[in-house]
């Protein structure tokens, strides 16, 4: 029974919660009493699993979602529901790929892959151990590869990771990252990314206004006065250690979708 | 008649990801859609009903985004529907027996519920014929709503700004699908989680969008910061009109301390008979697996600040309808007050107050919250200072606009992206990004496909659109339903991928690709070769 043997070992690993083991035997089909404890809820889901119909069933869709399963305490619901079967997807595409998003003003997320030509060639180079992740704030420029405003740097283990988060130092900016290594104290890259920019956090000063008459479409410009104001000063939120984690409507959403219903 | 001081605008944000399962007879999360339909579209239409019998001017905008769009207008899913109502309504008919000899609060509740479900069984089924559309559509033509669309599968466009072609078909499912069950062309589009990127306008200038809604700093963060801060609208370099939120209207609806939803007279969401009857008697009402679930049929108040789940004090309507008349009083003198002030330092130019809210809040999280907007228009429509507008309505009364580029922006917490990108959720741009690449390239490929390839390649089409729903990279985020969340995105991906390998091979499982075509059955009038133009 090697599906047994996996479930039990993941229940010894993963210390799952009791609406871990809930979903679990949801998964199942297997029917709970709302007053039923911990260890009762295992002793069902075993004796389920120990019928041997069933676990010809689902043995080659665990074996499938193992890793994800395992790794995250949970068996999927798709264990019975074919509508649902899930497959894991690849952890490649083959591609040479280096990606830059943005998460707010002041992070960036940025995620690569490699070929398997790049992937070879990187793993047996002699600088295999010392690539470097660059950001490069490139804003109001045309980027050439060497006229960066500014020039940010971390050491990273490529071939380990395929995935990173990055604190860049100014909202309203143009950033690029490049993957590489150093030859000569100069520095190579290897992938190039997409470039991003990232939102304000402020207000902008700005020395004129645009409008336009809805009427006749005509359009009028205004100087603006070097002491001027919008009509309405905003009063912005005030972040720390109180409300690090809410603000605005998804918040309250989440609260919401915390109740299990719809969102 | 004076003229207003102001005008609000109540924007309510329809939306429930496609989540429809035909190959099951009955699904859990297609509960959603049916706890939505109960609690709040319907009772919506209700409130509808009312004001115009009673001959009030009420005036608001809708979005109904596509996926929920297609969800009421499947037929099995309808059908899916009228069973779960009759079932509740067998359900509310034991309890008005059993809770005779329980309380006799229980009990009013109990005979008020089922009084309440068969008005809505009756309104779904025989007043509109299963077709809940029609009667937002009635409501639009009428003039009373204004219904504007939404991109496609709600997707989180910021992240597809790299792929023009991504956005379009985003777009062009959006549109397409609000004009087959709205008969006409959206005028405004909700951009999903208010989601905007500089850029965006100029797509939806393409498709004909007038308008569209951004948050708060938007517009106080823009290229040139908005003169009138978020209380008129500005008009971008393509034409397109952006309404920003009012950050006050929510606050004083939803707030912790001081928001209305949480006075001890409402209705206590998280009590509800589907976990407090005994297991033999709820089973045939909750979900097949024997899980308990949330049935709509609660008997409990908040009760009281901290007040312990299981302590909670039976609800009586009556007490909360008092309640739902004095927040709506109380809702509208802060309009007023706020209208007010903004004339005076608008120098005479009138102020719009956008809100909007996630439609589902009213009804299904807060139970009385459509009887507060209906009391909130009763009460607006018998005073003069603050008058409800839609976006439209308002651009008919203004002369001039400023013209500006609002910032990248969104409605999530912080404002920025980070709730539908983070450690919990990141793993799915990758794929979601190579997806797209291979759509657009296989769509550059076969431009002239024989009629089962474009079917393959439209399918393909559905697949991409279906996993870029924002919602699943937000199920992951906020920790509820996460595996179900999961398992869509990876699926779909997953058939995008068997679709592409069948077309690349040139052996069209025809079996395979026809039960594609049935259990991700959205967008009938999808046309792949939207990916093919940069």
């Amino acid at each position: 029974m090697e599906l047994d043997k996996n479930l039990i070992q993941m229940l010894k690993n993963e210390e799952p919660t009791i609406q871990d083991l809930r979903n679990i035997a949801k998964s199942l089909g297997l029917k709970l009493r709302r007053s039923m404890k911990k260890r009762d809820i295992v002793k069902e889901i075993r004796r389920a699993l120990s019928q041997e119909n069933y676990s010809a069933v689902t043995s080659d869709r665990l074996q499938n979602n193992k890793r994800a399963d395992v790794s995250s305490g949970r068996l999927s619901r798709t264990l019975t529901k074919k509508s649902n079967d899930s497959t894991e997807l690849c952890e490649t595409y083959n591609n040479d790929r280096l990606v830059l998003m943005v998460v707010n003003p002041f992070w960036v997320y940025t995620y690569w892959d490699f070929s398997k030509e790049l992937s070879f060639n990187l793993k047996n180079s002699p600088h295999a151990d010392s690539f470097f992740m660059r950001v490069y704030d490139i804003t109001n420029i045309i980027f050439n590869g060497s006229n960066a405003n500014r020039i940010l740097q971390q050491s990273i283990r490529i071939l380990e990771k395929s995935s990173a988060y990055f604190n860049v130092p100014m909202p309203d900016a143009d950033y690029i990252s490049e993957i590489g290594y150093y030859e000569n104290n100069s520095f190579v890259a290897v992938l190039k990314s997409n470039i991003v920019h990232t939102p304000p956090s402020s207000p902008r000063n700005v020395k004129f206004q645009k409008w336009v008459s809805l009427k006749d479409k005509t359009f009028k410009q205004i100087i603006l006065d070097e002491n001027y104001r919008p009509l309405i000063t905003v009063i912005e939120k005030l972040s720390g250690p109180e409300n690090a984690f809410s603000s605005g409507s998804a918040f309250r959403t989440t609260e919401i979708f915390k109740s299990g219903g719809i969102k | 008649m004076k003229n207003p001081k102001g005008y609000f605008s109540l924007m309510l944000h329809a939306h429930l990801p496609y989540v429809r399962h035909p190959d099951f007879e009955e699904f859990l999360e297609e509960r959603w859609l049916f706890e939505a339909i109960t609690e709040t579209y319907i009772p919506l239409i209700k409130m509808f009903r009312n004001l115009e019998r009673d001959k009030v001017q009420f005036h608001l905008t809708m979005s109904i985004t596509p996926p929920l769009m297609e969800m009421l207008g499947s037929e099995d899913l309808n059908q899916k529907y009228s069973r779960h109502m009759e079932k509740l309504i067998e359900l509310c008919e034991k309890e008005v027996v059993r809770t005779k000899d329980e309380d006799l609060r229980k009990h009013k509740m109990a005979k008020f519920y089922l009084a309440d479900f068969k008005e809505t069984y009756v309104l779904f089924y025989h007043d509109y014929n299963q077709r809940l559309l029609d009667a937002f559509r009635e409501y639009q033509d009428k003039g009373f709503i204004e219904i504007v669309t939404c991109n496609g599968t709600h997707g989180f466009l910021p992240f597809m700004q790299q792929y023009p072609s991504a956005v379009r078909a985003q777009l062009d499912a959006g549109v397409k699908t609000y004009e087959r069950f709205m008969k006409c062309s959206p005028k405004g589009i909700w951009l999903a989680e208010c989601a905007y990127f500089p850029g965006a306008e100029k797509y939806l200038s393409e498709y004909g969008i007038e308008y569209f809604f951004t948050d708060s700093h938007a517009l106080w963060f823009a290229d040139e910061p908005a003169h009138y801060g978020v209380y008129r609208p500005v008009i971008t370099n393509e034409g397109v009109f952006a309404f920003a939120r009012d950050p006050e209207s929510s606050e004083q609806v939803w707030s912790a301390t001081v928001g209305y939803p949480g006075d001890f007279r409402y209705r206590e969401f998280y009590r509800d008979i589907g976990f407090d009857r005994e297991v033999d008697y709820i089973k045939p009402y909750i979900d097949r697996s024997g899980v308990r679930c949330n049935v709509g049929i609660k008997y409990h108040k908040i009760s009281g600040k901290g007040v312990e789940i299981d302590r909670k004090d039976y609800y009586d309507i009556d007490e909360a309808k008092q309640a739902v008349k004095e927040h709506a009083a109380d809702f509208l003198d802060k309009k007023i007050e706020q209208a007010k002030r903004l004339y005076g330092i608008f120098d005479g130019e009138v102020p719009l107050i956008t809100a909007p809210f996630d439609a589902e809040l009213f009804g299904h999280w807060w139970y009385e919250g459509p009887l507060f907007l209906e009391e909130l228009f009763r009460a607006m429509s018998a005073q003069q200072t603050v008058k409800p507008a839609t976006p439209t309505s308002f651009l008919e009364k203004i002369d001039s606009v400023q013209v500006t580029t609002p910032c990248q922006s969104t409605w999530g917490a912080n404002g920025y992206n980070e709730v539908w990108l983070n450690g919990s959720n990141d793993w799915i741009y990758r794929h979601l990004h190579q997806a797209t690449e291979i759509m657009v390239c296989c769509a550059k490929k076969y431009e002239q496909p024989d009629s089962l390839k474009r079917r393959v390649l439209n399918q393909m089409a559905r697949e991409l659109l279906l996993a870029q729903s924002s919602d699943w990279a937000f199920i992951m985020t906020t920790g509820t339903t996460v595996e179900y969340a999961v398992s869509r995105t990876k699926n779909h991906i997953k058939r995008f991928f068997d679709l592409k390998s069948m077309l690349e091979a040139d052996t069209v499982d025809e079996n395979l690709l026809k039960y594609m075509e049935w259990i991700d059955k959205i967008f009938e009038d999808i046309d792949f070769t939207v990916y093919s133009k940069d």
